[in-house]
């Protein structure tokens, strides 16, 4: 800190409050803005020690469950991060897996919000602990038919936002407009309708997922999110595989 | 001004003037000043978005290694509750959802910990409705602090009367009004999660709440706990846009847009008169420290603001 800078305001000040002058004394800031405490130095607070202690005790037993080895940390990332696809790569498998419709045809994408992602994967062992601060909401997983003008739309906007975790699709764009739209593995064809796998949060109008409005059909899954990506890990873990940042490109700006 | 003799006044700035690097203005000041003089000394401390985070962050977390955590959190506040003798410790909201602990246990340990903790109030945040309005309402008994919010009625839900608009601190005859904001629900939270609770224009809410207690109530100082965002990252009214369109407002403690100001910054409102705005990041990694001076006579006030990182190794239970 400056230390005749700190001298100055401390004179001001005291003379401006107790000479009582007319103008109010004026100290917004001191030019240190923050300090840090560590606790290394100090007597641990041993209440608060003791009450956490039994929920914790029972919480590590549940969330130290190590599910699969990451051999990279996956992140956070816009318009594509390694996190939002291994998540949207996940969602739309297990949603496929439990998804029974009449009409025997699978959701093709699954669209989430990077927002929704509360926390990245670190490299090593990732617990059921990770898998829960990366999804800790309790939304379930509903697959919405949407007609090809409000699919259009959906990737429109997806390009517009500058990304967004999703899966199933590849999308190319140029000034912000589409100039090529893959889904699973075919052209785009605006006549037909398509499936997708979201969250109820999204589908109810969460983030402003306008396109998720009036869709053809709602089917509810009663199966949530988080279990979805904790099944995942479970699976790909007896596959013996470990995870790994993929990242293939699915969104490209031109 | 007769309450202090020249002795002691020369005594006072020898001693602040001394000051050393680390060492605050307002907090050189000497105990025995406040003893003679009409002045009153009030620290202000503050959190937000503490978002479940009760464990320290593990250490090998790539941003905030073994940074937070409520036992450090608690011995940070006991030692200075141990050094100030008017402390009044606030959040601003989203106090649970994050960890697993909010997952198991819907928030009672949360509580529990602050209620243990001292603090004086909250407001309430978009998060703390994650387990809808029952799942709040259940976890209330575990809080010892009251939820202060003036827009959102909650006359026709569950938290009816659960809730106050505003209340008032007195401290060493200071008078501390405080109310509360909630940002808007619709298109953030599920509706089946806040149900019939309506949201009411915070601009016009926060300028009839901080009229009462500044001019019909004569509070020494008017605090805002807004859980609407500080300013960039808030789509809709934030902190920076109230501040300035503000009166009758001293301090906006924020929330909500997880913003890491190092120290409060000042605005004009409205009338011309200072504001300040302030926020601490997130899952209690800081705890925000503003200590003011009143003048008792003239009603004068001084401050000063600053953010405290709190750092430990893990506790291991």
């Amino acid at each position: 800190m400056n230390k005749s800078l700190l001298q100055h305001i401390v004179v001001l000040y005291a003379i401006a409050l107790l000479s009582g002058c007319s103008t109010a004394p004026k100290i917004k800031s001191v030019e240190t803005s923050s300090i840090e405490f560590n606790t290394q130095n100090t007597a641990v607070d041993s209440t608060t020690y003791k009450l956490i202690a039994p929920y914790k005790k029972e919480m590590d037993k549940i969330m130290n469950q190590v599910l699969v080895v990451a051999d990279t940390a996956l992140t956070k990332d816009l318009p594509e991060g390694s996190l939002g696809d291994f998540v949207a790569d996940a969602v739309l498998k297990k949603a496929n897996d439990v998804y029974k419709p009449a009409d025997q045809v699978p959701a093709s994408i699954c669209l989430l919000n990077n927002g929704g992602l509360r926390a990245q994967l670190p490299k090593g062992n990732i617990t059921r602990g990770n898998a829960f601060e990366l999804m800790p909401f309790e939304n379930a997983i509903v697959i919405l038919t949407l007609s090809g003008e409000k699919t259009k739309q959906l990737f429109q906007s997806l390009v517009e936002f500058n990304g967004a975790p999703f899966a199933g699709a590849t999308v190319t764009s140029k000034a912000k407009k589409i100039t090529e739209l893959t889904i699973a593995g075919q052209p785009f064809d605006v006549t037909k309708n398509y499936k997708i796998v979201t969250s109820d949060y999204l589908a109810g109008g969460g983030d402003k997922y306008d396109f998720f409005k009036d869709p053809v059909k709602i089917d509810t899954l009663n199966y949530k999110l988080r279990d979805a990506i904790i099944d995942y890990m479970i699976e790909q873990n007896k596959k013996g595989n470990t995870l790994k940042s993929k990242k293939d490109g699915r969104i490209k700006y031109q | 001004m007769d309450a202090l003799n020249i002795n002691s006044r020369r005594s006072f700035l020898k001693k602040t003037a001394l000051a050393g690097a680390g060492i605050f203005a307002i907090n050189a000041i000497p105990a025995e000043v406040f003893a003679k003089t009409d002045l009153v000394k009030l620290t202000i401390l503050h959190t937000n978005d503490v978002h479940s985070h009760i464990d320290p962050f593990p250490s090998n977390d790539p941003k905030y290694p073994e940074l937070g955590g409520a036992v450090n959190r608690a011995a940070l506040i006991k030692k200075i509750r141990t050094e100030e003798k008017n402390v009044l410790l606030l959040d601003v909201g989203d106090i649970f959802q994050g960890t697993p602990y909010f997952n198991l246990y819907g928030g009672e340990l949360e509580f529990k910990l602050m209620s243990m903790m001292g603090y004086d109030a909250s407001t309430i945040g978009n998060h703390d409705f994650d387990n809808g309005l029952d799942g709040l309402v259940k976890q209330l008994p575990h809080a010892s602090f009251p939820f202060i919010n003036c827009n959102y009625d909650f006359s026709d839900t569950p938290m009816a009367g659960k809730t106050i608009p505003h209340k008032i601190f007195i401290k060493d005859d200071i008078k501390i009004g405080v109310f509360g904001l909630g940002i808007e629900l619709e298109g953030l939270v599920e509706k089946r999660m806040y149900g019939n609770t309506k949201y009411l224009n915070p601009v016009v809410k926060a300028a009839e709440a901080a009229h009462y207690l500044k001019l019909d109530q004569k509070c020494d100082l008017v605090i805002c706990l807004s859980h609407l965002g500080y300013s960039a990252r808030a789509k809709q009214i934030n902190d920076v846009d109230l501040a300035k369109q503000s009166k009758n407002i001293d301090l906006i403690l924020g929330a909500h847009t997880h913003t890491f100001l190092d120290k409060p910054i000042p605005y004009t409102n409205s009338d011309g008169k200072d504001i300040l705005v302030a926020q601490v990041g997130w899952a209690g990694i800081r705890l925000g420290r503003i200590d003011y001076i009143f003048e008792k006579k003239s009603g004068k006030k001084a401050s000063e603001g600053y953010s405290i990182k709190i750092s430990k190794k893990s506790i291991a239970i």
